[in-house]
């Protein structure tokens, strides 16, 4: 119906939630009762119900390795990050540093983080120390450019405005600057929020024994194909955990639009 | 009326004793541009009286809003010399004298109506360090006086384009400034809501009596509003006329807008303009 409002907004609640969830479980049913029937072998594919198990039966081991991949996204989503603002708020105000470092840094971007991932573990090590690295190269580069980009986003008619009112540079930076880069330090904060995982589970592929990385390797080495979906299914938590915080801080801080 | 192509202002003195605003003399304003000086504005002499409401008025590039912008002290002159209150702008600037209220009304759309209006507590401290506050009305009060009580915590996208150029003024006038330039408000706004900011800002301007500088491309709005109306050529941009049009609007009858003698006055107007 056109003209009613209410079965409308009953249709968004069930566009959202019992949709998307019948989907998926559809798509589990299929999984769980066709690959028995076609006849792969657990040790391929297992099924979802297996996977389960293996969650339940081993839980200790699951959060052991969850552990190292957490700590080592999150350290790189903040340092990544930050370093990026800083740098960004540098190529904002020194055009010089700007026009001497940002194509270099653009050319650095091209490197795949899977060709950089050795070369970190070759310096550093194999501890938990190069995977942060790995992870918050990961997270720079969009946060760069984003930041860089919305620290200039300011009319002229802003600047002018700052200026009739002779504020100070700090007071530009952090009345008008700073709120209007927000809304694209975010847009690459969720890109991060994601990627750091990539960042940390590539570092571990490379070389470690502990962590989801490290795990997922391991178990395919084993035929542990159980183990495997599980760990994989934890990174994907993980990302989505991270992802869910930082737009529910975005709801938060940027109320406007 | 008409005070004649060459404009005398110590005519306009002997007749007005108020102290001056703006003094403006032999003042030119030219961007650098390829091969040379772009020259926007030449040979600009005006005198503005303390209290009075200028309107600007010229086509296209007759250097409107860059007579503002000298006044502001966002633009250097390039020769002759522009006075405020018998000071350099940029002092006048830092003693708050100045507010500008710009076409859009730039708020800042992270704000609210009410942390918009404070902007300019918050900032310039440093230049404004050691002088002491103008008295004024507050930020609440001039949300009353705008008619927008009980919007304080609106955010500028929830407000009609009138509102939020209501909003830009009262930000201007938050800090009591002696002179508020304003470049073409209303020009984005309907002519309902042009015609009653225009009746508002008279309001406001009557009862805080502060100069205005108001730049404009409606010949009603130039004439409606202004004590004297400047009208400018471009190519270069020159003052090429000053009109007294308080005369016309003081022995008006009935409203002003249809009043015969202010109808004529504004012919006379356009008549100047065709030839700019």
């Amino acid at each position: 119906m056109l003209n009613s409002s209410s079965p409308d907004a009953e249709g968004s609640a069930l566009a959202r939630i019992v949709l998307p969830a019948f989907g998926a479980l559809s798509l589990l049913a299929v999984w769980q009762f066709l690959l028995p029937w076609l006849g792969v072998p657990k040790f391929i594919v297992p099924t979802p119900a297996q996977v389960a198990l293996r969650i339940a039966a081993d839980p200790y081991l699951l959060w052991q390795n969850l552990l190292p991949t957490l700590i080592e996204s999150v350290c790189g989503f903040f340092i990544g990050n930050i370093a990026a603002i800083l740098l960004a708020i540098a190529f904002v105000y020194s055009k010089t540093v700007e026009r001497a470092y940002f194509p270099v840094v653009l050319f650095l971007n091209t490197i795949p983080v899977l060709a950089i991932a050795p070369i970190i573990i070759l310096i550093f090590g194999i501890g938990i120390f190069p995977k942060i690295i790995i992870a918050s190269i990961i997270c720079f580069f969009p946060t760069l450019v984003n930041m860089t980009r919305g620290l200039d986003a300011v009319s002229a008619n802003e600047r002018e405005l700052m200026h009739v009112l002779s504020a100070s540079p700090l007071e530009i930076f952090w009345k008008l600057r700073a709120p209007r880069s927000l809304p694209f330090l975010f847009a690459s904060l969720r890109i991060s929020s994601t990627a750091c995982v990539v960042g940390a589970i590539v570092g571990e592929w490379i070389g470690a024994n502990k962590g989801l990385g490290a795990l997922i390797i391991q178990s395919t080495f084993n035929y542990r194909s159980d183990l495997l979906y599980a760990a994989i299914i934890l990174s994907s938590s993980l990302a989505v955990v991270i992802f869910i915080i930082v737009t529910t801080i975005e709801r938060r801080v940027i109320r406007y639009q | 009326m008409t005070t004649g192509l060459q404009p005398s202002p110590e005519s306009v003195s002997t007749t007005d004793s108020r102290p001056l605003a703006i003094r403006a003399r032999g003042l030119d304003v030219g961007y650098p541009a390829k091969g040379g000086v772009n020259v926007v504005l030449t040979g600009l002499d005006l005198e503005v009286r303390e209290g009075e409401f200028l309107t600007i008025i010229g086509p296209s590039g007759c250097g409107k809003s860059t007579l503002l912008r000298v006044v502001a002290d966002l633009l250097s002159p390039a020769a002759g010399s522009l006075e405020v209150f018998g000071d350099t702008p940029a002092a006048a600037r830092r003693r708050r004298d100045i507010g500008f209220v710009f076409q859009d009304s730039t708020l800042l759309p992270w704000r609210t109506v009410m942390e918009n209006l404070r902007l300019p507590d918050e900032v310039g401290k440093k230049a404004r360090a050691g002088r002491p506050g103008a008295e004024g009305p507050d930020a609440a009060e001039l949300l009353r006086m705008i008619g927008l009580a009980g919007r304080e915590n609106a955010y500028p996208h929830q407000l009609s384009g009138g509102q939020r150029q209501r909003v830009a003024i009262a930000r201007a006038l938050l800090s009591r400034p002696r002179i508020l330039l304003m470049d073409e408000p209303f020009g984005a706004l309907d002519e309902i809501t042009r015609d009653r900011l225009n009746d508002e800002l008279l309001g406001l301007w009557q009862s805080m009596r502060m100069t205005i500088l108001f730049v404009t491309h409606s010949v009603m709005e130039a004439a409606y509003l202004g004590d004297r109306v400047a009208i400018l050529a471009s190519n270069p941009g020159r003052l090429r006329e000053l009109e007294d049009i308080r005369a016309a609007k003081a022995a008006a009858a009935g409203p002003i807008r249809e009043d015969p003698g202010f109808v004529r006055s504004m012919a006379h107007l356009r008549a100047v303009l065709r030839t700019c």
